[in-house]
């Protein structure tokens, strides 16, 4: 009896070390023996593998790739590959991962594929505590925040022999990715803000498509629409949507300057026009141009999902042009098209621009920051990757990629659509202090407290104004 | 050495301990406890105090940090309107949650505690929700019982009651993940049962035959001699409920408009969004000194109210 308990004990002991043991990550084994076989392979493979990286890099750097990949073809590297997506764009990127493996069968790539939830604070992090993995997806509204709080990025114009840059337009890579003349992150597409709009609902309520929308006629027709057919909406929005499509181009289209200027550090608004912006979504809010925020407060950040425009009771909808196919999958018939973003009449300002979805970085501290700079190249300015991305990332950000993908039919013709209304826009990107998580609560704060009716605009605006003041006092 | 008799050794060895009291029973009880010490020391007394060091610099995590005094509590105090939104939000979440957890654990404890056939098993069943406290899962489940067109408001629908916004309407938010922590009353409610176990029998049944009412009985007889098990749910209760994150986090995010924003969300906000690390171990402070206070208060006036019988 007495040694059945122990064995039982020593039985109990021996899962609970086993348990702690399963918990420790093991993404450090398949390493280990990735690369191994690779060593053992490499060097046998040396000269096939330089002739296939040869063929591979069709770009003009090819020559300099020849001699580079003879010279470290016998080394084998592991890259970490950190990015967040849906399913399309997860089994995309594998799929390219796995045909640059082929091609260089001394690198391996280890995939960490994320929800957008939580990333920003992930990624963080992991750059304070140097474990950041060497290609790293980021999101734009939070990169400037990175840059001023050190060097982690590598400079791709250090690069020029292993990347090449001239499938970009060179205005657009300087206004996205560019800091201080340094190209520390590449745009992963074209895309901007988009009024998607449900064709049969518009027809319903008498809303014409072909007319532009201005500020004063969204809150106009909106009213009359909800006031005539009480279950339908004009526009379909929450309240963090509002901050980047109603906020701050009311006030970019109303000074030509972002709401923010980084350079000076100042607000480029006065508090009367922040509150004749808030008084404005306010009135919206009001005379049902919006559904009430307390009917929309538990769709935030997924208006798609809303059964009111599921069951096709809103005209209009705001989205990223990354999202458009979300929001016209889940309209009834699927039965969709963008219009151009509202404009003001009296503008000095289109406000709205073509912008960038996301950004792809490498850690500067990356031991094989080089292999991760080709891996990129192959990412962007290979014709096979090309196709196989094509618009997992939005409107592609090369002209050879975009003619590559155009040729073959693979581009969404609603978001080239909608890419091309933008593109026609003058306005100029506000990303930096702007967009850094604090500022961006200060906006939402705002709205939300005028939304639930719960203060004045004129109380929002002085609240929000001192607490930027605060936050800018205190930011690099 | 002649042997010690029996009974001298019963009453432990006369002469001076050996080794300053460090005998083979002192060595081998340290030896079992010195792994627990090595596990509270670095997960929980050195954050402990480096937070409180923290508490006194400007860190943001890619600098060093920079000593900066009690600014960052003058600041939390004088400057910052959502700290005292989030204590106010953290006060009436806790004023909510702890009397109805304790009252409604209370309340099921007695019905349950008599024997049927199968009492086991409905006890279970009761006690399996707070077995899920601080799930994620749960709270995300929760949320969408609690939308519009959710489960509850269909409930609601089924007996001609208006459907209520749960989560959109700031007034009733609070409510909702109020109900979240005052359905995990399993807990509270066995250490009940066991308390209502222990109350003499004899006492009932002096009391039946002096002719007192039920109620009575309840407050004079019952209450005072559970009242020890009471004093500690209610005090466990108070320091968890003060701390909560994930269901503010999880169910509604802290919104609609700050409605739900506790101070421990603030806390995570000011800390991994806003890199403001050194501010945010000013207000785990701020919350361990308000905890303190509230529990120093609740063990003062337990001797007007809690009744230990061995004393």
């Amino acid at each position: 009896m007495r040694n059945l308990k122990k064995t039982a004990a020593v039985l109990l002991v021996a899962a609970m070390a086993a348990g702690m043991v399963t918990g420790c990550s093991t993404t450090n084994e398949p390493t280990g023996a990735a690369t191994t076989k690779a060593a053992a392979a490499a060097t046998t493979k040396a000269a096939a593998g330089a002739a296939t990286t040869a063929a591979g890099a069709k770009t003009t750097a090819a020559g300099a790739a020849t001699t580079a990949a003879k010279a470290d073809a016998g080394k084998s590297v592991t890259l970490r590959f950190m990015w967040w997506g849906g399913d399309a764009r997860n089994q995309a990127t594998q799929k390219v991962i796995e045909q640059y493996q082929a091609k260089n069968p001394n690198v391996k790539i280890e995939a960490e594929m994320n929800s957008d939830q939580g990333y920003i604070d992930k990624v963080s992090t992991m750059l304070a505590n140097g474990t950041a993995p060497d290609i790293i997806q980021q999101n734009v509204d939070s990169l400037p925040d990175f840059v001023s709080r050190g060097d982690f990025f590598v400079n791709f114009y250090d690069y020029k022999d292993i990347f090449d840059t001239t499938g970009f337009e060179k205005s657009f890579i300087d206004q996205f990715g560019t800091f201080n003349g340094k190209l520390l992150a590449l745009p992963t597409g074209m895309s901007c803000l988009a009024t998607v709009a449900n064709k049969k609902a518009a027809e319903t309520c008498g809303v014409d498509l072909t007319k532009q929308i201005t500020w004063k006629s969204m809150l106009e027709d909106g009213a009359k629409l909800h006031k005539a057919h009480p279950d339908y909406y004009y526009m379909n929005v929450d309240t963090k949507i509002l901050c980047e499509y109603v906020l701050r181009p009311y006030l970019r289209q109303k000074t030509g300057k972002p709401f923010i200027v980084d350079s000076e550090k100042k607000m480029s608004f006065t508090k009367d026009q922040l509150v004749e912006a808030l008084k404005y979504i306010k009135d919206c809010y009001d005379q049902g141009v919006f559904e009430p925020a307390s009917d929309t407060a538990t769709f935030k950040g997924q208006i798609h999902t809303n059964p009111k425009w599921i069951s096709g009771n809103y005209v209009f909808a705001y989205g990223p042009s990354s999202s458009i196919k979300l929001l016209i999958d889940a309209a009834p018939d699927k039965n969709c098209d963008v219009v151009q973003m509202a404009l003001a009449e009296d503008r000095v300002n289109d406000g709205f621009f073509a912008d960038t979805p996301q950004y792809m970085t490498v850690n500067k501290n990356s031991k094989n920051a080089k292999e991760a700079v080709k891996f990129l190249n192959y990412f962007y300015n290979d014709t096979e990757a090309q196709k196989i991305l094509k618009d997992v990332r939005s409107v592609p950000p090369t002209t050879t990629a975009r003619k590559v993908c155009s040729d073959a039919g693979l581009l969404d013709k609603t978001v080239v659509k909608a890419v091309d209304l933008a593109s026609k826009l003058n306005g100029k990107s506000d990303k930096g202090y702007t967009t850094s998580s604090e500022v961006y609560a200060i906006q939402e704060d705002m709205i939300e407290s005028v939304a639930y009716g719960q203060a004045t605009p004129e109380a929002a605006a002085d609240n929000a104004i001192s607490m930027i003041t605060d936050y800018l006092s205190r930011a690099k | 050495m002649e042997k010690l008799s029996g009974l001298e050794k019963l009453a432990g060895s006369r002469e001076a301990p050996k080794n300053g009291g460090w005998t083979k029973r002192n060595k081998t009880g340290f030896m079992y406890v010195c792994i627990w010490i090595a596990g509270f020391a670095i997960f929980q007394l050195y954050p402990f105090i480096s937070s409180l060091i923290y508490s006194f610099t400007d860190y943001n995590i890619f600098d060093a940090p920079k000593f900066v005094g009690f600014s960052n509590y003058v600041k939390l105090f004088t400057k910052d309107r959502e700290f005292w939104n989030s204590m106010r939000v953290t006060l009436q979440y806790t004023f909510i949650t702890v009397p109805g957890k304790v009252i409604l654990a209370l309340i099921v404890a007695m019905i349950l505690n008599r024997q049927l056939k199968g009492i086991n098993f409905i006890r279970t069943v009761y006690y399996i929700p707070s077995l899920l406290s601080g799930s994620v899962a749960v709270s995300i489940l929760w949320k969408v019982l609690f939308m519009n067109d959710g489960f509850i408001n269909s409930l609601l629908g089924a007996v001609h009651l208006p459907a209520v916004k749960w989560l959109g309407d700031p007034g009733t938010a609070v409510v909702t993940i109020c109900l979240l922590e005052i359905w995990q009353f399993g807990s509270s409610m066995v250490l009940f049962l066991s308390a209502l176990k222990q109350v003499p029998k004899d006492l009932y049944e002096a009391a039946r035959i002096d002719g007192a009412s039920k109620p009575r009985i309840f407050f004079k007889i019952t209450l005072p001699m559970i009242s020890s098990i009471a004093f500690f749910n209610i005090i466990m209760q108070l320091i968890t409920a003060l701390q909560n994150f994930t269901s503010a986090f999880v169910v509604t995010n802290g919104g609609p408009n700050k409605a739900t924003y506790v101070l421990g969300m603030k806390l995570y906000m000011d800390a991994f969004k806003y890199f403001k690390m050194g501010y945010a171990c000013a207000t785990s402070w701020i919350m361990f000194v308000v905890i303190l206070i509230l529990t120093l208060i609740l063990f003062m006036t337990s001797k007007y109210w809690v009744y230990y019988y061995d004393e």
